[in-house]
């Protein structure tokens, strides 16, 4: 007997799909007839193909991540989320995977030139990186080894579209924000006009960021002032937050991320400036460093609300994630990503396995997303079908994806307003 | 030029260029009498701060209580230090007829590594650690703002090179360090311990850089790297302050690197203006160009027959 999932014709059997969860049931320590039935909704939900789901083989997937330096806790968090996915996939009939991890030292090149090169020595299909492919650094050897590679942390950014068999699993940062956040400021700030930057100097990345926002003020009262830039890494912002200080601006804009922004935000609070502040990242690792400077920044980034999950996967995923990889830190979008990428491997697998290819090829894994670049997705979706992820095929980044703004006070984010890449369906909240 | 940012600017070198003038004073005293290029003083500033933050956070200790027990941890660390690794290699070095500055340059890069690397992994879960207990604000005075944080920085730092200052020219322990860093073969024939005098300028040195530090993790955080970008500041001040200078004209010239450094950002983009500092050491170095026969013999401090030819 199959469980049929609607139109896409997927199936799994029901034997075997009882056998799995029940492994996964006992694993989890819970009650295995809730968390089974849970399983095999969401197996549903996916699109399972029982047939070709891999049962029984094993897949080595390579991950580059920050596990040392500054972004080494966003590393050490993410790493858990694969094998999260690991146990989802084997409990609902897949494959088994090899974590093979390699530390990229927070984006130091030397580092992630060296992951990817033992991974392609390995002969690793697939990979999940992080911070645009460690800063464009891994992207020649994702290409020379064709290892099918996932950014859910980075994404592609401007400098990593197009690149072969490398694609990103998150918006755009901050390009895709700055028309929905030029949006917010029109309707909730309507006196705010000046608008001063202290961003990463990262060259022509840092002009293209500029350049987008000088072409979403156009038409507004928005002008630019200060364009401060700091070095990756910085801790001391006084002279950037002064030349910020003498724009007499109403709104700053701190497109720094990781703990940067944490390092930021503590000597603004003592700065005398009192303007709202936008960034477009959430990092915990900021959040513990500033403490309570942190308090009245505004986020626009992706959308994963672990309070109010989307669909029931997502639903899924929070609870899982709560329980077996941290009850404190709450779920954010970097690990959400992560765990989402890890299924679309696996999607993957399943597509070149039904067309009878070797899913141990990169190569494969690649056409078989660019044949059909949408995935079931945590975001979006509704309490009976999950969200679908969409790649462009001309940028790999991801076509749509829900965004938002919100507004961090004490350890709470307040969502001020909803919107998709590009600003589309922007919609205050409250 | 806008005279409330050349103000502000001005208030921001002062804190940081007495951030300089500190570590740079520590190291520099350690260079000057015992010849050990120190760079692991990287390391005692970094676990300074780890302490700090560790005993504010962890345990509930007073901001001031915490700082104390920090900066004797890392006069500790930096005893153990010359205990364990410098003065072995040092004797070795002399029993072998071996020049020991390379080899003591090697085994403190191999004590940054480790201790760095140590750091790192003893808090793996965490990249950095907030030091808590202390009650950062800003205060406006005029077009400036100065924090409370940088206020009690600037006084205690110059409250500790002007005590050191004291000891160094008006106790019998001063003039032993000085005798030593003098000539420290010949302080040995009126009665002088020079790897006694050793331990007592890496504890004094050593704690400095652990007040640096833990000031630093304040207004920061605390982390593994922390202590790497203020080591080349110490040796820039140190350099251009001479090995032999007393403290206070070391601070001085740590206070100044500061405000050029601030200064700049007036001038140029912000992120250029590390960049200026090293522009000063070239220039020094181009201008005064140091013979590695001098620096040998300031160092190793094996040969008084070349020192006095």
């Amino acid at each position: 007997m199959e469980v049929r999932n609607g139109g896409r014709g997927f199936g799994l059997t029901r034997k075997e799909m009882l056998a799995g969860l029940g492994s996964a049931a006992a694993m989890a320590g819970m009650s295995g007839s809730a968390r089974a039935a849970q399983l095999a909704q969401i197996a549903e939900l996916i699109g399972v193909d029982a047939k070709h789901s891999g049962k029984g083989l094993t897949f080595d997937i390579g991950m580059s991540a920050p596990v040392t330096g500054p972004a080494g806790i966003f590393g050490s968090h993410v790493t858990d989320l694969p094998k999260l996915a690991f146990s989802h996939i084997e409990a609902m009939g897949g494959p088994k995977f090899n974590l093979i991890l390699k530390d990229n030292k927070s984006g130091d090149p030397q580092a992630g030139v060296q992951s990817v090169r033992e991974l392609g020595f390995a002969h690793v299909p697939m990979m999940l990186t992080s911070e645009v492919a460690d800063l464009a650094a891994e992207l020649t050897g994702i290409k020379q080894y064709k290892i099918f590679s996932l950014d859910g942390s980075g994404g592609t950014s401007l400098f990593g579209q197009h690149r072969s068999y490398f694609w990103g699993t998150i918006a755009i940062t901050p390009n895709d924000a700055i028309p929905g956040v030029v949006k917010y400021m029109l309707k909730a700030m309507p006196g705010a006009k000046k608008i001063s930057f202290c961003g990463w100097d990262l060259g022509g990345l840092s002009d293209a960021v500029e350049d987008d926002a000088q072409r979403y003020f156009q038409g507004t009262n928005f002008v630019l002032g200060a364009n401060e830039r700091s070095k990756m890494g910085a801790t001391d912002y006084s002279a950037n937050i002064q030349k910020i200080k003498s724009s007499d601006c109403d709104v700053v804009w701190a497109i720094v991320y990781a703990e940067d922004i944490g390092y930021f935000m503590k000597q603004y609070s003592t700065s005398g400036i009192n303007k709202p502040v936008f960034t477009f990242s959430n990092p915990v690792a900021a959040q513990q460093i500033a403490g309570p400077a942190y308090n009245g920044i505004y986020l626009a980034f992706d959308l994963f609300d672990p309070k109010v999950p989307s669909n029931p996967w997502s639903k899924f995923f929070v609870d899982e994630y709560t329980a077996h990889v941290s009850s404190t830190v709450p779920p954010e979008n970097y690990g959400a990503n992560t765990y989402e990428d890890t299924f679309i491997f696996w999607q993957c697998i399943m597509r070149v396995l039904k067309a009878g290819g070797n899913p141990k090829d990169g190569v494969q894994l690649d056409a078989a997303l660019r044949k059909n670049p949408k995935f079931p997705s945590l975001y979006g979706g509704s309490s009976s079908a999950v969200g679908e992820i969409e790649f462009d095929l001309e940028t790999h980044s991801v076509k749509h994806r829900p965004m938002m703004i919100a507004q961090y006070q004490n350890g709470k984010v307040e969502q001020k307003a909803h919107f998709d890449i590009g600003g589309a369906d922007f919609k205050m909240l409250g | 030029m806008n005279l409330a940012n050349f103000l502000q600017l001005a208030i921001n070198g002062i804190s940081n260029g007495t951030s300089y003038a500190l570590i740079g004073v520590g190291f520099g005293l350690i260079l000057g009498v015992s010849g050990r290029f120190h760079i692991a003083f990287a390391i005692t500033y970094t676990l300074a701060a780890y302490v700090a933050a560790m005993l504010t956070t962890w345990y509930g200790w007073p901001f001031w209580l915490a700082v104390l027990a920090s900066a004797l941890a890392a006069a500790l660390l930096g005893v153990l230090m010359d205990r364990l690794v410098y003065l072995p290699l040092s004797l070795r070095a002399l029993q072998v007829g071996t020049d020991p500055l390379l080899i003591m340059f090697v085994a403190s890069l191999g004590l940054v590594v480790i201790g760095r690397n140590a750091i790192a992994l003893a808090f793996l879960s965490q990249s950095s650690m907030n030091i808590a207990g202390f009650s950062n604000s800003g205060v406006n005075v005029g077009p400036v703002t100065i924090t409370t944080l940088n206020m009690v920085m600037v006084a205690v730092s110059w409250a500790l090179i002007l005590l050191l200052a004291a000891v160094l020219n008006y106790t019998a322990l001063g003039r032993m360090i000085r005798a030593v860093r003098a000539n420290w073969e010949m302080s040995l024939c009126i009665g002088i311990d020079p790897s006694r005098i050793f331990l007592v300028v890496f504890a004094i040195g050593s704690f400095l850089s652990g007040v640096a530090g833990v000031f630093q993790g304040t207004l920061t955080s605390a982390t593994p790297d922390m202590g790497l970008p203020p080591l080349f500041y110490a040796l820039v001040v140190a350099f251009v302050a001479g090995l032999t200078s007393s403290p206070i004209r070391v601070a001085l010239l740590g206070l100044a690197l500061g405000e050029v450094e601030a200064l700049s950002s007036l001038f140029l983009p912000t992120q250029f203006a590390p960049l200026v500092v090293f522009a000063i050491l070239f220039t020094y170095v181009a201008m005064r160009p140091v013979k590695l026969a001098d620096l040998r013999r300031s160092f190793s401090r094996r040969k008084p027959q070349a020192a006095a030819g």
